[in-house]
């Protein structure tokens, strides 16, 4: 009954011989076709810690906050794990696709605590114009519609093209244009970034 | 204010620039990566599940450990010495136990327990009374051959669409005695290679317990208590973000359309009940519930994975979704189906 020692485990016979363990699977695997994911598990690892840091990145772009940008990192990773068996070649745009498409997707529905960036600066004498600046265009951000601000972050952060852009989402060129433009618009027209029409209204 | 583009490329980047390479941050989220991805599991034949942390907790859940104790038939190398000793629940997953065993990582590496199964619907499911070192993990193996390693947590079983070709890989038969042996290895072992041992100065003093247990029919599996009211269900779709959404419901079947485009069938239920996925009649993925907890599981609708499933569809291809429920007495479940190419 007992197959091993207490100082070795035992010899496993692989259903396809010696140097074939990667019959084995991995711990979330029970279906017979994902024997290759365990195979990867390395590389996978690999791939989170040098991918990690600019997905991360682009999480909190989409996010506005540091945890809830690790929660989505870490949920879309997972979902990468689940199919990185069938991963084939550069993992980062797939990953990164994962990020962003489940951001949009169903990421507001467990990250109840979105909130759109909270306090404006005070644009007081101590504070630098551009930084002001900034602080309230990524306010204004943090009130686009989620796929809007996706667009924009795949656009101006990721540096993709339209094209590669409406493939990240799914969505056609021309939509993709038109959410970019929409998205700037509404940044030129958030009240926030005009301070003259806060005071007269 | 004019806003335009190189405005928000130098905000992206300066926003951005103090998480790069941040190195305490990265490790954290890789530890949990990890921890995570040991505790999924996957009752879904062929389907990507995108894993949402509760479907692990579904589906490796086992009824409380207070349970009166297994009739262990096999016996494990680990002494138990140490009180109070654990023991296997007698239900787990949708089932009932038929064999299982601790192993005490502080007096052994491993240990064994024998099955004698007599239906394919069959998990294997493990749990650590303390959590593994970080070096280490525990591997699972059947019939002498390895099926999972990782952390605590685990849970295997053959699927929905075909478990018998699943564990008939492992050797198992019905009506007969199968073998399944839990060693401590170190953690990460390269890929496509035996496991090394554990080497021997490596401390554990974790409790790992494993065993198999065969689905039973809902109305034998001993329900926990109904709390006085159920966990929320998912948020309806927002517009323009779903093709199509089931409400809750009790005891129905229904049909939806989709497209093999990528769209995403998210599932969810918060009371002991089975919900099965069909894509033109072909059962590709169910969740099967014994308690109140939230539970869901997500499957993506690709060529691949359903193909995987035996439904040969192409790209873009409409498809019929039908979605049976069993055994719920309250509404308890919801089904969306999400598409992104809108």
């Amino acid at each position: 009954m007992v197959s091993g020692s207490p100082d070795g485990p035992p010899r496993l016979q692989d259903a396809d011989g010696p140097g074939h363990a990667a019959a084995a699977l991995p711990r979330t695997t029970s279906w017979a076709a994902g024997g290759h994911m365990r195979a990867d598990l390395r590389d996978f690892d690999e791939f989170v810690r040098t991918s990690s840091p600019r997905l991360l990145r682009t999480a909190y772009l989409l996010t506005q906050d540091e945890a809830a940008a690790e929660d989505l990192l870490q949920t879309a990773l997972l979902k990468l794990w689940q199919s990185w068996g069938r991963v084939e070649g550069d993992a980062f745009p797939y990953a990164r696709r994962i990020v962003v498409t489940t951001y949009v997707s169903w990421w507001r529905r467990l990250w109840r605590g979105e909130v759109p960036t909270g306090e404006l600066l005070d644009l007081g004498e101590h504070h630098d114009h551009d930084v002001g600046s900034r602080d309230l265009v990524w306010s204004a951000l943090g009130r686009l519609p989620l796929r809007q601000r996706a667009v924009l972050v795949l656009r101006f952060f990721e540096d993709l093209s339209e094209r590669e852009t409406a493939t990240v989402l799914r969505i056609s060129t021309g939509t993709v244009k038109s959410q970019t433009s929409k998205g700037l618009a509404q940044l030129r027209r958030d009240a926030s970034l005009h301070p003259e029409r806060q005071e007269q209204s | 204010m004019n806003v335009d583009e190189q405005d928000l490329r130098e905000l992206f980047a300066q926003r951005s620039s103090g998480l790069h390479g941040d190195p305490d941050r990265v490790a954290s989220v890789h530890r949990r990566i990890q921890r995570r991805r040991q505790r999924l599991s996957a009752s879904v034949a062929g389907v990507t599940v995108a894993a949402a942390a509760v479907l692990a907790v579904s589906v490796v859940r086992l009824m409380p450990a207070s349970v009166s104790p297994p009739a262990h038939r096999g016996t494990s190398t680990a002494s138990l010495t140490s009180a109070p000793v654990p023991t296997v629940p007698r239900y787990g997953a949708d089932g009932k136990l038929l064999g299982g065993a601790v192993l005490d990582g502080s007096s052994a590496r491993t240990a064994s327990f024998r099955f004698r199964p007599t239906s394919w619907q069959l998990t294997v499911v493990d749990q650590c009374q303390q959590s593994l070192p970080d070096d280490v993990e525990v591997m699972v193996a059947v019939n002498g051959r390895a099926m999972s390693w990782g952390g605590c947590g685990g849970a295997s079983s053959g699927g929905a669409a075909n478990p018998q070709q699943f564990w008939s890989q492992f050797g198992v038969r019905l009506g007969e005695e199968s073998t399944v042996t839990l060693t401590l290895i170190p953690a990460h072992p390269c890929p496509g290679c035996t496991p090394a041992p554990l080497p021997s100065s490596t401390t554990v003093n974790s409790v790992v317990t494993a065993g198999v247990y065969q689905r039973i029919p809902f109305e034998e599996f001993p329900l926990p208590p109904a709390p006085r009211t159920l966990s929320a269900l998912p948020a309806p779709p927002d517009r323009g973000e779903s093709v199509s959404a089931v409400g809750v419901g009790d005891n129905v079947t229904t049909s939806l359309p989709a497209s093999v485009n990528g769209d995403r069938i998210s599932v969810t239920t918060v009371a002991p009940g089975d919900v099965s996925l069909l894509v033109d009649g072909v059962l590709i993925a169910q969740l099967s519930s014994r308690d109140y907890t939230v539970h869901s599981l997500e499957a993506d609708l690709t060529v691949d994975a359903l193909r995987g499933s035996g439904v040969e569809v192409r790209k873009g291809q409409a498809v019929t979704v039908t979605v049976r429920t069993q055994h719920f007495r309250e509404p308890a479940w919801s089904v969306s189906i999400w598409s992104f190419d809108h």
